[in-house]
């Protein structure tokens, strides 16, 4: 290894934990991403060479994992949990954990974006890259997983009004 | 509060994961994918050579065959892969200039097969030629097979009409099975990851599996797959079964419901299926829907409806495909007559009549 090209493991350690922070809320559990998130640092395995001398190529295998968990959520999408149900009726406010709970509602790909781009800070270009789309669609997403949430979120809390910004 | 607000101040959860344990586990599937994708003469040697050496080596006690047979380094550098002089699958396609490719609608891929068309389209300008189309990078993991095209190098300026689509039989090696099929030009980086046929709504998906699953779709207003409008109370109210268009886009909840019988009056063997009049059209009160109902068992009581019910019934000759897919299943229906609809599945047809589900209360 030279000064300035981290190993694969160095880039392991470093970016692993992280990335499957980005991808649970996305295919739903730790557990599930986990799989996935492996799934993508195998494929940079296989590609170090050219991957590791990417600026940052932790941002490839997030990218990489952030596809692949849209697809594995694609597929398992019957099996998301339910919506969350309404919370206990002493909580004043609608938590973050209301919100997590509450995106298993959205699309795999509303829910990435949302996850991406709110819980994330990613900004919409970075969004579309990861997801192989246009800028357009992201904000599509975004526009109509902020309608949904909204009724969600507002049939979860007696106390506040939720509305989605429009 | 603004749901967007509320969003900006939501964080990504805490995890807690085993790095280590993970690490290892990764090194050891990258080292045999690694080899998988050809970098070494020996995993190709070992594969085209049969069985008998891998089924000696897993007998001789060795945890990963493919590890002993290729005389891992345990390096955890990796080098480039090279393309494999052997005949099986390699990740590398023979080296030419990029393309991108499509499947061929005439001729779908299946799960079972382990060919398939694909339609090859030259990435830069060409003057409107693909050319000749090179062997193909093929990469199978568990849930994708990555197809990887390249054609025939060309030098000098071309002006750059759309490139003709060349097919292509791809031959996977084994059946596609599960898999989705992906482009591999579209990966992140790729020659074609930021151009239009990598950025449509499924990227680099070119075809999957149980492509009859319902999936959202962009629509337009008032169209009947623009499940985007809709309120999520809808479809949260019941159990909804998904119906789609023929190309998998998931259907509004009031252009066509199917449910079964809520189960606290014990009526979930009885199903019921509400679509607008006529049917397509959206529904917004009782008089301009029908329901259609499925009670083989007479859980509702109502003798008329479990009469009307067929569990094997002809089409009749004016029955059409509504186009309306719930996986394998279609439903059919008479323009003419509202009086029933028909549930086509691949190996039997059912007559659901037009009836009253009752209420439950």
């Amino acid at each position: 290894m030279d000064g300035q090209r981290p190993s694969f493991e160095q880039a392991f350690r470093a970016e692993y934990a992280g990335v499957v922070r980005v991808v649970a809320p996305i295919v739903g559990s730790v557990a599930d991403a986990e799989p996935v998130v492996q799934d993508a640092f195998v494929k940079a395995f296989t590609r170090w060479r050219r991957i590791g001398r990417y600026d940052r190529p932790g941002a490839w295998i997030q990218r990489v994992a952030v596809r692949d968990a849209v697809r594995f959520a694609e597929r398992n999408r019957r099996e998301a949990p339910p919506p969350p149900g309404r919370p206990d009726p002493t909580e004043a406010v609608v938590t973050a954990i209301d919100v997590q709970a509450a995106l298993q509602v959205l699309s795999p790909k509303q829910r990435a974006c949302v996850v991406l781009h709110y819980l994330a800070d990613w900004p919409v270009s970075d969004v579309a890259e990861a997801l192989g789309c246009r800028e357009a669609t992201v904000r599509v997403h975004l526009h109509r997983a902020r309608g949904a949430l909204a009724g969600v979120l507002a049939a979860s809390a007696d106390s506040e009004e939720i509305t989605d910004g429009r | 509060m603004d749901v967007d607000e509320l969003l900006r101040s939501a964080e990504l959860p805490g995890v807690e994961v085993r790095t280590g344990d993970a690490l290892a586990s990764t090194l050891r599937r990258g080292r045999v994918s690694r080899r998988r994708r050809g970098a070494g003469l020996g995993a190709c040697t070992v594969l085209a050579v049969g069985g008998l050496v891998v089924g000696g080596l897993a007998l001789a006690g060795g945890d990963d065959p493919h590890e002993v047979a290729t005389g891992s380094t345990g390096s955890t550098e990796p080098t480039e892969p090279t393309p494999p002089a052997g005949a099986d699958p390699s990740p590398v396609p023979e080296p030419g200039d990029a393309a991108t490719w499509s499947t061929d609608p005439s001729a779908l891929p299946s799960p079972t097969a382990s060919t398939f068309t694909a339609l090859v389209t030259r990435l830069g300008c060409s003057g409107g030629v693909t050319g000749r189309v090179l062997r193909p990078g093929i990469e199978l993991t568990a849930t994708e097979a990555v197809v990887t095209f390249t054609v025939e190098a060309q030098t000098g300026a071309s002006p750059c009409p759309g490139n003709d689509a060349v097919p292509y039989e791809v031959d996977l090696g084994q059946p596609l099975g599960d898999r989705a099929l992906v482009d591999g030009g579209c990966a992140p980086g790729g020659p074609a990851a930021t151009t239009g046929s990598c950025l449509g709504e499924d990227g680099d998906v070119r075809w999957r599996p149980g492509g009859e699953e319902a999936r959202e779709c962009e629509a337009g207003e008032g169209e009947v797959t623009d499940v985007a409008t809709e309120p999520p109370s809808w479809r949260q109210s019941a159990d909804y079964l998904p119906w789609t268009d023929r190309e998998g886009c998931l259907l509004r909840i009031d252009v066509v419901a199917e449910r079964p019988g809520p189960d606290h009056c014990g009526w979930e063997r009885a199903t019921v299926l509400v679509t607008g009049q006529p049917l397509g059209a959206r529904y917004t009160a009782p008089d301009d829907s029908t329901e259609y109902v499925r009670d083989p068992d007479g859980v509702f009581g109502d003798a008329s409806l479990t009469a009307g019910f067929d569990p094997d019934a002809d089409l009749p000759a004016t029955a059409v495909d509504s186009g309306y897919r719930r996986g394998d299943i279609e439903l059919w229906h008479d323009p003419a007559d509202p009086s029933a609809v028909w549930i086509v599945s691949p190996d039997h047809t059912e007559r659901w009549p037009a009836g009253e589900a009752p209420l439950c209360e």
